[in-house]
């Protein structure tokens, strides 16, 4: 008696729920359109549904009341650790498949163990690329792929490209980003350079740095290394 | 006074929590980080504007104009920028808030009653990454000779 009480307990409130994520997708409907609505569920947090919606700038995050009465836009905070809740789901459903990516076209330079992997798009004529390259240079028992992504000026197209050329890719692509030495390598050989323009730009990276981490998820620009190595050991954990 | 100085010191207290909530900035995508605009100032010059988002900046030597056919217009005016000492690139001429710019037209561009012009912009952020340059549509209405 009592178990099928419950039953139609969990059964009244599963309905309940339906009924409020069916207003929240009518209501939605209405105001949007079913194209840009991607998926529409339970928050983890307050009486409230996540709707991810999608537009040209990519991928969105909105909240809906139960009710469908209000859309909230902005983050959510964690009042406990101050975490971004939302930019951080919003990473998560971003994400990449890192073992999709193209790593034969890549510059891998490995240190100590090789553990922190990252994957970066890196123009040699941006700024913050190279400070992140010299800051990526003192990160420990890391694994760092580069990706040539010259987008930013006409002339990192040539530059890349000899870098490619030379016989020791690695060492021309630091002595570039760190020493500011130009590759000598004729840069006419056969090179990734356009495959990966067009990969980066496929996958949405409208500036320089643009790098994932071994989950794939997608970070922009030359965070602070302590920042950096915080993400990398999260995303790809000692084994123990 | 005893009462402001509380006050002041509340304010004081609260600051770092109100800059957790609010201070981590999302980047923004690059036409919002860079908004433009156009007028016509006379019957043969049109005012390209950029409106620049706080902590952001453009590079002067990096503005392209372009026919809505992809003619390059040239002549353009663009002022001196404040030079910032690159630690990579030497001197770079580089602008924050606003940049406005004066594109001469060509009789017959003039007598069309409007155009539509092709201007590439690259910018970056304080924030840690340059945008790939951009090229944004803008539509005058031309002022009649």
């Amino acid at each position: 008696m009592m178990r099928a009480l419950f039953a139609l307990l969990l059964l009244l409130i599963a309905t309940a729920a339906a009924a409020d994520e069916a207003a929240v997708r009518r209501m939605l409907h209405d105001k949007l359109g079913d194209t840009n609505v991607e998926s529409v569920q339970r928050a983890p947090f307050g009486d409230l549904y996540e709707v991810v919606v999608r537009d040209a700038g990519g991928l969105h995050i909105v909240y809906v009341d139960a009710a469908a009465s209000v859309i909230l836009t902005g983050r959510a905070i964690d009042a406990k650790t101050g975490r971004n809740l939302t930019e951080e789901r919003q990473r998560k459903l971003g994400a990449i498949k890192w073992a999709s990516l193209p790593f034969d076209d890549a510059i891998t330079i490995v240190r100590g163990n090789g553990r922190r992997k990252i994957a970066v798009f890196s123009d040699p004529n941006c700024p913050y690329c190279k400070r992140f390259e010299k800051d990526l240079a003192t990160l420990d028992d890391s694994t760092v792929h580069i990706f040539l992504f010259p987008v930013i000026r006409p002339e990192s197209v040539p530059q890349t490209k000899a870098v490619w050329c030379s016989p020791d890719r690695a060492k021309a692509w630091r002595d570039l980003m760190l020493r500011s030495i130009q590759p000598t390598a004729a840069p006419d050989c056969n090179t990734p350079v356009e495959k990966l323009v067009a990969l980066g730009r496929s996958l949405g990276a409208n500036a320089t740095p643009t790098w994932f981490d071994e989950t794939g998820e997608r970070y922009s620009g030359a965070l602070a290394l302590d920042d950096v190595r915080k993400i990398l050991d999260e995303a790809s954990p000692p084994k123990r | 006074m005893k009462a402001l100085l509380l006050a002041a010191a509340l304010a004081l207290g609260t600051e770092p929590a109100l800059a957790q909530l609010f201070g981590q900035q999302e980047l923004l995508d690059p036409d919002k980080a860079f908004r433009i605009s156009a007028r016509a100032l006379d019957t043969r010059k049109v005012e390209v504007t950029f409106q620049i988002a706080d902590g952001y900046y453009m590079y002067r030597e990096r503005f392209r104009f372009a026919t809505a056919d992809g003619r390059p217009l040239t002549g353009v005016q663009i002022p001196r920028g404040k030079v910032k000492e690159d630690q990579f690139f030497g001197k770079q001429e580089t602008f924050r808030d606003f940049v406005r710019m004066r594109v001469p037209l060509s009789a017959a561009d003039a007598a069309k009653g409007s155009i539509t012009l092709k201007v590439t912009s690259q910018g970056c952020s304080d924030q840690g990454v340059c945008y790939v340059p951009q090229t944004q549509d803008v539509t005058v209405q031309l002022l009649r000779p």
